[in-house]
Parts: structure tokens; sequence; C-alpha cells
């Protein structure tokens, strides 16, 4: 990735001079004047030992200062041993106050891809291993820095200047990155290999330890050693829970609800020995598709009576009439995902990347189509309190029916990448999504709501098909 | 005899040529058209579908690579297949397919599966394409790849034809045919193909062919499926899965090979065709004949 300012659009179809450079350098490519070397690599050193990745092809480790960590190693890194929660007392909020707004960006995506990356679990040390976006010590954007000197005799027998202008090492190990792993784990890009070396689409029994999974009539991502989040939900609704409502002295489980929690007097403290206040709030959306049990464990979205100050956003919901009950026909399980195949809403101009997902889409099991009447490439009107979109859908079983309550509830799943503009054009699935955020954190809750599924009405699939898109809010 | 050809003999000669011509090529050794770097090194490619998780960037890598632009594709049908076929512009494709339920199985054993085939021309080891060429366009290299010749193609479209699987695609623009050429670019260089560098979980190997057939042996006695070990004699790519391939859209074939089928049928068929066409040519006489005769009796009659 090169960091680059963009004054203007330019004239016509003038390209810059990287445009002739990627054709020579193309050219070059396809007739093996110009060789990678990474290719060249394993040509020339196929004698020594180097480490292997787990599909057993050497590779080189990365090198940050004296840090050193690579696919295989168990020494310093994180594979090979267990991977407890993220230890928040060696974790520190990155200092922004004093940083232009771009640093401030860098910063803050460096810290995050840290955090999801496991740099802050226990075991390891108790700094950053690395950096990805931004150097903290020396105050630099990675993508902006212009460094040519070698790092090493290998650098310099290929001519690789790696501190030049890198940064995202690690942007495939965010990929494939798993939230919690087992002692049989091994943090690399390809854990998501079952022990029978299945692929991941199927909920075998023999999934590798740890590893959650969807399961078809279960309500929650289930391992054979329970992630964080599946625990809590086990241990306080299944032991009954008391009214977790107000605060944490109820809790019944052995071990604290969020990671970083501890107990300390027989009362829980959060991260930081902060007090904790509510209760875990990325367990249940605000929209309930079963009321009944919404009123009987109710999230921070149902805590509308005796309410802080930070649930003003989400009682705001409420006083306008934006949540819809499953009463009110709002009985269809909404939620988004992300596909492989494009990057948040960037890649929309992409033309490789829009041939494999060129339009907007939901997933409907093939029993939920043909209740509605419809089948794969058909339109349907999804619609919620907030907003309605028309768009086509693509029947498969990977969505299905879900117990909740003793009550059947059809689920469908939608991608959030499109929009009216661009190559791969699309209405906008957040239409559809609700606006209650994360008390603690203002982070938005528009991965799962309720929603209501109609068959497209003529007049509406003559304006999708005519614009590409078609939406609206209530 | 003067120097001037008359237009007779120069139409005589020419359709000589024209009937000459396909034969001389066909006495030509196509494997030594190309540089060969693996001269009796078959080498070949084997899919593991177990393994793919179907990230497609073997798809897209293969775009990359031979610099083909995109298609204009659409949402059809539930699975994320796209495009759908093959085109001149799109020489390999990741087929996905949901194979089975959530609700058949509920102790885990089967249920539903989802599986990815990264599907591309086989690369047979005597294909069917080649033998049916007419131009001498497409040649089978003596290291795997099944190569063609943009220049030499005469977009007669047999191969699109006599292909199993339907893999030669017409190119309107450049009215010629073309097709995944395993990297033959790449082989040259002593690199794997574009898709197999890319493979993130090695569900696609560049390997020896023999090497091949023992991986794809061995899944057979694990009791996985394979395919291109014995299908249509053999092909360069060899797929292993645990779902039977027809699942894929691959039909099934014997073990016989497909080359000279159509020589066969043409064999056949031309003995067929002189037989209808001159009984055509009979009865058009004949009725020819009939007509005269009844024409003449008319005449008579009328007088």
């Amino acid at each position: 990735m090169q960091y680059r300012w963009k004054t203007s659009d330019s004239p016509g179809v003038a390209k810059s001079d990287l445009s002739l450079f990627m054709k020579l350098y193309n050219m070059w490519r396809q007739r093996g004047i110009l060789r990678l070397p990474s290719e060249l690599f394993m040509k020339d050193h196929p004698e020594e030992d180097f480490p292997t990745d787990p599909m057993g092809r050497k590779c080189l480790e990365y090198i940050a200062g004296d840090e050193i960590w690579g696919f295989s190693g168990t020494e310093k890194g994180q594979a090979g041993r267990p991977c407890p929660d993220i230890n928040w007392e060696w974790y520190a909020e990155p200092d922004t106050d004093n940083m232009k707004a771009s640093d401030q960006v860098y910063a803050e995506i460096d810290d995050a891809v840290g955090l999801y990356d496991g740099q802050y679990r226990a075991g390891h040390v108790g700094y950053k291993s690395s950096v990805h976006a931004y150097d903290d010590g020396k105050g630099e954007i990675l993508a902006k820095r212009r460094v040519n000197n070698y790092r090493d005799g290998i650098d310099k027998e290929y001519s690789m200047a790696k501190n030049w202008a890198w940064c995202w090492p690690k942007n495939q190990r965010i990929l494939y990155n798993k939230d919690d792993c087992g002692e049989n784990d091994t943090m690399n890009p390809v854990t998501f290999k079952t022990a029978d070396n299945t692929p991941w689409g199927a909920p075998s029994g023999e999934r590798s330890n740890g590893w959650p999974y969807w399961r078809q009539g279960s309500t929650f991502w289930w391992g054979k050693e329970r992630t964080g989040m599946a625990r809590i939900w086990a241990q306080g609704i299944a032991k009954g829970g008391g009214d977790l409502t107000k605060n944490y002295d109820a809790w019944t489980g052995d071990k604290p609800p969020v990671p970083g929690a501890t107990f300390r007097g027989g009362k829980l403290q959060g991260p930081g020995g902060k007090p904790m206040v509510g209760i875990p709030e990325h367990f249940e959306p605000m929209e309930y598709p079963n009321t009944a049990l919404a009123e009987d464990y109710p999230c921070y979205g149902w805590l509308y009576t005796n309410r802080a100050s930070e649930y003003e956003a989400n009682d705001k919901l409420w006083d306008d009439g934006l949540v819809g009950l499953p009463e009110d026909g709002y009985n269809v399980i909404w939620g988004s995902f992300r596909l492989t195949e494009h990057f948040h809403t960037f890649t929309r101009n992409m033309p490789l990347l829009n041939e494999m997902q060129p339009e907007y889409f939901i997933e409907m099991h093939p029993g939920h189509a043909a209740e509605v009447g419809i089948d794969s490439g058909d339109y349907v009107r999804v619609e919620s309190k907030r907003g309605w979109v028309i768009c086509k859908i693509r029947a498969t079983k990977r969505v299905g029916k879900l117990k909740i309550n003793n009550a059947d509830y059809w689920e469908i799943m939608t991608p959030f990448h499109f929009g009216p503009k661009d190559m791969a054009k699309g209405s906008i699935a957040n239409f559809v999504s609700i606006g209650a955020v994360d008390p603690h954190a203002f982070i938005p809750e528009t991965k799962a709501c309720m929603c209501k599924i109609l068959k497209a009405t003529d007049a509406e699939i003559a304006a999708i098909q005519e614009k590409g898109y078609h939406q609206g809010v209530y | 005899m003067t120097d001037k050809v008359s237009r007779k003999d120069f139409l005589m000669a020419a359709g000589a040529s024209l009937l000459v011509a396909p034969m001389a090529l066909e006495g030509l050794d196509r494997g030594q058209r190309a540089p060969v770097q693996h001269l009796g090194e078959q080498r070949a490619v084997v899919v593991d579908v177990t393994r793919c998780i179907g990230c497609k960037a073997c798809q897209i890598a293969c775009k990359v690579w031979n610099k083909l632009p995109a298609e204009k594709t659409e949402v059809s049908d539930g699975e994320f297949t796209n495009p759908k076929f093959f085109s001149p512009i799109t020489w390999k494709i990741v087929r996905f397919k949901e194979i089975g339920d959530y609700d058949e199985d509920a102790a885990g054993t089967g249920g539903l599966k989802w599986r990815m085939l990264s599907d591309n021309c086989k690369h047979c080891l005597e294909p069917s394409c080649v033998s049916v060429c007419p131009a001498a366009a497409l040649w089978k290299r003596s290291d795997g790849p099944v190569l063609y010749d943009l220049d030499r193609c005469v977009g007669c479209g047999y191969c699109t034809m006599a292909c199993p699987w339907g893999v030669p695609r017409f190119d309107d623009d450049l009215h010629a045919v073309r097709k995944c050429t395993m990297c033959h670019d790449r082989i040259d260089q002593g690199l794997e193909p574009s898709c197999v560098s890319v493979c993130p979980t090695d569900s696609l190997q560049y390997m020896n062919l023999e090497e091949a057939r023992r991986v794809a042996v061995d899944a057979e006695a694990n009791g996985l499926y394979t395919y291109g070990v014995d299908e249509v004699g053999g092909t360069s790519w060899i797929y292993i899965s645990d779902v039977p391939f027809s699942e894929f859209g691959l039909p099934e074939y014997s073990t016989v090979t497909q080359k000279g089928f159509e020589s066969d049928i043409l064999v056949k068929f031309a003995g067929a065709g002189l037989f209808v066409g001159g009984a055509i040519l009979a009865a058009v006489k004949l009725y020819a004949e009939r007509r005269e005769a009844i024409m003449k009796s008319g005449s008579e009659g009328g007088n």
C-alpha cells in the first residue's frame, strides 16, 4: 500500500506514470525477465533450514526489532500455547491527543489490529510485538516511511528495502483470525481446518478444540471448548442469572462475564478495576425475536426504566417507535456479514471483484423462499421499522430456521458492502438495521435486527432494474 | 504450355492444397512447436476439494496473470459461483455446491456440506480438442499443457464441441478459441501455475504426473472420489473430493479416451453421407426422367 495524496481528479483518461510501469512490470514478469525475490529465494536457498508454515511450506519469519515471531515459532509467539483473553492491564489506549488527524487514524488502526490479533494476550510480552500501520515510538505512518537500507543479508541479496513503505503485514491473519482458541490450536492462517481435515463449512462434531461454529437449532456459537461469549450466555441464563439488569452482584458464573473483569472482595470489577455496570452488551440485540424471553432476560436495549445517560440513544429508538417487535410482524431474524470478495464498501470499483459478487442480495432458506413464493434471483422487499430495501435473494441452506424459546424463526443473512453508486450497485443494507448503540463504546448494532420479508411488487422490480437499487427510510 | 495459369487450373490446385494441407500439418510433431524445458516429465496439478475454502484466489490469480478482463455477471442462484460458465475471458471457475441438509442428520456426521471445486481445462493426456482441430492450432505439449495458437486458429469451433467439459470458448472479437493454458509461460520459467501459487490451503498442488496419480490412488483407497485418473484416458488435472463429482456437474466418463472418437464418427457418417447423397441424386434423376416421360406422354396425348 502506498500512501498518496490526491489533489484533484485526473483530466479525462490521463493515467499516472505508475500505470506505465505496471505494464512494463507485467510484460517482464510474463516473459521471465523479472523474477520476484520470493520466487528466487527458495531456489537459491533450498538446503537451508527455514521454518515451515502449518502446510509444510518454507517461509521467512517476519522480523521487527528484536522480537521475532513466525508461523511456527513456539518459544515467543502465540503459536502452540493456550490463548486466554486479552490482558487489559497491559493494554493502553494510543495517545492521540496531539496527533494530526491522519496520524490518529493510523494509530487507531494499528491499535485495533494489535488488539484483534491477540498482541496483548497473556503469555505474550507486555508490549506490542510488532507494528502494523503506525510506529508509536517514532510517531510515523509506516506507509509514508521512506527508509532504503537493508535490514539483513537476505534483504541485501535480493535488494529489498523492507523498511521502505510497509504496513499491514498481518492482513491475512485478520481475515482468518478467530475469537478464541483452544489448547491445540496454533495461530496461523489455516487453523480453521478441522482435526479431521474437513472444511470449515460443515458443522461436524470433530472440530478442533475451541473453534466456535454456528449450529442450526442452537442459539449460539458453540465449540467443544466454549468460547468466551458462549460461556457467559450459558452461565448467565442456564443458572437463572438473577436480575442482571441492575448490576453484576447477582452474577452466578464461576468466571467473570467479560474479558479482563475480576472478582475482588466478592464483587465483580471491570477491566482495569473500573466498576462494572450494565450487562454484557454484545450478547443479545435490542430487537429480540421473542418478547417473553427479552422481558425475562433483558439486554441493555430493553432497560428503558431506571435508565442511565448512556442509554439515551437507545431510549430514543423506543420513543420514536423505531423498534420492531415480533408481535408487529417483524419476525424474521436479519443478520449482516462480510463477503470475502469485498472489503467494506471500497472495492466496488474493482472489476474482478465485482465479477464475483456483482450485486446486493439476501440469503434465504429455500423453505422460507417457498413460503414467500419466490426463488433464487427473484426480488423481495426487506422491511423493518426503520426502512426498507428491494433486493435479490439467494436460496441457500446455509441459513435456516432457529428455535428460540420453543418458537421457530426464519433467519436471513445479507452482505453490507453495497450502495447506490459505483460499479456494483445495490440497496444499502443498513437502511434496515437498527441504530442501537453499545452504551460503553457507542458501537452501533448493525449486525442483527428483526425484519419482514415481502414479495416485491412489479413497480418495485421495475424500479430496481432501472436504477440498480431501490430503498427508503421511514 | 503458356505461363499463364488458367482460372480452372488455379481453382483446382487451390482446392487440392486445401484438402492436403491438414494432412501435412497433422504430420508435424506438435510437441516441438514450443520451447519445452521439462521434456519427458509430465507435470500435473492435484485439486483437493476437501481442502478448498472457497476464497476464489485462484480465479482472480488466473485473470491477473493472463490479463483477462472481468465479465458482467449477476446474482442468479444460491451459490457463490460467478461467472457461471467458461468464456474466452474466464478460464477458471470456482464451483460452489451445497450438499445435504442440516436436518438430515443432527448427529453431525452428515449434515450440510459446502464444497468448492476449482474448475478449468483438465489438460487431458489425449485431448479430443487437439485431435479434432483441422488447422493444428491446438497441441498437447510434452510436459502437460494443452496449448493453442491464436494465429493458426481458423475459428471453426470444433474443439468447443469436442471437449467433454466445454472448456474452449469461441472469442468473437479474435475469431479464435481461448482457454486455460496451465500457465505455460510460468512453467517455462520454472514456476508453478498462477492459481496454484496463490492457494492458501494447498488445495491446489503442482507436481509430477506420476506422483499426482499416486496421490489420487491413495485418496481413492481412503474412500475419497477422484476425477481425472481414468476419465477420458486420464488428465493432467486430477481432482480429489469427499463428495461425488456429479454434484459439481462434472459428467461421468468411462476410461475410454475420447481421442479418435470423432474420426470414427466421420468414417461412419462419411459412408452414410455418401449413401444418402447417392440416394438423393438417384431420386432426383429418377424424378427428372419420370417427369420428362410424363411431359412427353402428355404432349403426345395432346396431339
